[in-house]
């Protein structure tokens, strides 16, 4: 199993997140995950990150290389695109040859070639989201988290972007799992969808 | 042919710019001259005068080796400890909130204590020298330092902050590529008013006690109503901030801050 929920529960203060929650998702899986906003779905990808901890119950991954897509692109903004999507690569001690020409390559696979020097202050909000799926994509992720990654970006965009990613996951056999508002964006990518409702998977 | 537009639109933007602050100077001159006309030349010295002077100080080896230098090193040396001090502490405070709180109370007593007090202290701490001026210029300048370090660290994304734990960053990844980066625009401003603020606190400390340095001669052409010479090292003193401004600061600002899109863009 590459993630394995046993039971468990997330609160903060009083107010209960997720509510004895187990699933479990296999190697090479990509799982979709629906809800209503509070639902839990940020605090499942965050406990599967290891930036929250649950308050009961066990949370097993079996991952080396983590990549997360948030709902925003969160770019540093002071870097430039390539500095941001080499920047995990570095983080790694890859040399900065290998991690500028990974950078490049994946940039250029995106459609980004020619923004390589750019800030992100001066790319539009889907060219943002580009440069944030090309950084998570850079350390060949064994599992992908994507936090409804592509809302708001326009439906041809956000269709070119599907026929690429599908081709990487399929190629690299990551293990994803993609949280979306929208069921149609959830079966065009995912083999299987688990739904979360008031913190309980129904 | 859009693009050549907005180009030649920029350059006459500038141009203007560049026009309204001619017109600024000459108004300062002017009316510089019009208050030396009115006036004794005993209160203001003319434009005229004040610009020989200027000249003939700065063809006078003795006060370029000997006053200038030692003013130069008392502003770089006072300000370079001050600026270390204040960011160091600041980046403590920005960690500790226990430190900031205890830091507190020196802050508020640094920051409203007039200077001319901490002067009369360090000179009997110190007696007269570049050791209490130094120490003036750093004791006053370093809260200004600390509080632009601490703005800047409370200004810190802690969305970035995430990313980098996901993405396993190391300290020294974090502290380069973002806490250093995130303080930096704040921390600019800081060091620009640190950097006036230095010249004055020596040239101050010097008129009040001090038997070299800038502030010195300043003080003995006063006390020879040498109004002249007076004018022209207030001119030197205000050229030195701005050369390094102009020369250093702003250069160093734009290259830091080269990532912000500006209005005019």
């Amino acid at each position: 199993m590459m993630i394995e929920f046993d039971r468990v529960t997330k609160k903060y203060k009083d107010l209960t997140v997720l509510d004895d929650v187990s699933f479990s998702i296999s190697s090479g899986e990509v799982v979709g995950m629906s809800g209503q906003s509070g639902a839990g779905k940020s605090t499942i990808l965050k406990l599967i990150a290891g930036i929250l901890q649950p308050s009961s119950g066990r949370v097993r991954i079996q991952a080396s290389r983590l990549g997360y897509v948030f709902q925003e692109s969160r770019l540093i903004s002071w870097k430039t695109a390539l500095g941001n999507v080499t920047l995990p690569l570095r983080a790694r001690g890859i040399c900065p040859y290998e991690a500028s020409a990974t950078g490049r390559r994946l940039m250029d696979w995106l459609g980004l070639h020619g923004f390589e020097d750019t800030f992100p202050a001066r790319l539009s909000g889907g060219m943002q989201q580009r440069v944030a799926l090309a950084r998570a994509l850079a350390i060949k992720p064994d599992l992908l988290l994507m936090d409804e990654p592509f809302n708001g970006l326009d439906p041809h965009l956000k269709d070119n972007i599907f026929n690429l990613l599908e081709k990487k996951i399929e190629k690299d056999l990551t293990t994803v799992l993609y949280v979306s508002h929208y069921l149609e964006e959830l079966s065009r990518l995912a083999s299987r969808t688990i739904h979360f409702k008031g913190g309980k998977l129904t | 042919m859009r693009e050549h537009g907005c180009r030649t639109m920029k350059i006459s933007e500038k141009l203007l710019a560049v026009l309204y602050s001619l017109t600024g100077i000459l108004l300062l001159l002017f009316l510089w001259q019009l208050a030396s006309e009115t006036m004794s030349g005993l209160v203001i010295a003319s434009p005229e005068d004040t610009f020989q002077a200027f000249g003939k100080i700065l063809t006078r080896t003795d006060f370029l080796s000997s006053h200038f230098c030692i003013s130069m090193q008392r502003i770089f040396f006072g300000v370079t400890l001050g600026a270390t001090a204040g960011f160091v502490l600041g980046i403590l405070a920005g960690v500790s909130r226990p430190f900031r709180l205890m830091l507190e109370p020196f802050r508020w007593v640094l920051m409203s204590v007039p200077a001319v007090i901490v002067i009369m202290v360090s000179m009997l701490w110190f007696g007269v020298g570049s050791m209490m001026v130094v120490f003036i210029t750093s004791v006053l300048l370093s809260p200004i330092i600390y509080v632009s370090t601490i703005e800047g660290m409370s200004s810190v994304d802690p969305d970035l902050l995430e990313m980098a734990a996901i993405y396993r960053f190391s300290l020294w990844i974090k502290i380069r590529d973002i806490y250093l980066m995130s303080i930096a625009a704040p921390l600019a401003s800081g060091v620009a008013i640190v950097v006036g603020n230095g010249v004055r606190v020596v040239i101050l400390s010097e008129v009040l006690g001090a038997n070299e340095g800038i502030g010195y001669v300043l003080s003995s052409a006063r006390t020879n109503l040498d109004i002249p010479d007076l004018y022209a090292l207030v001119l030197l003193s205000l050229l030195i901030v701005g050369i390094t401004d102009f020369f250093l600061l702003k250069p160093a600002q734009r290259r830091l801050m080269r990532w912000r899109v500006r209005s005019d863009d």
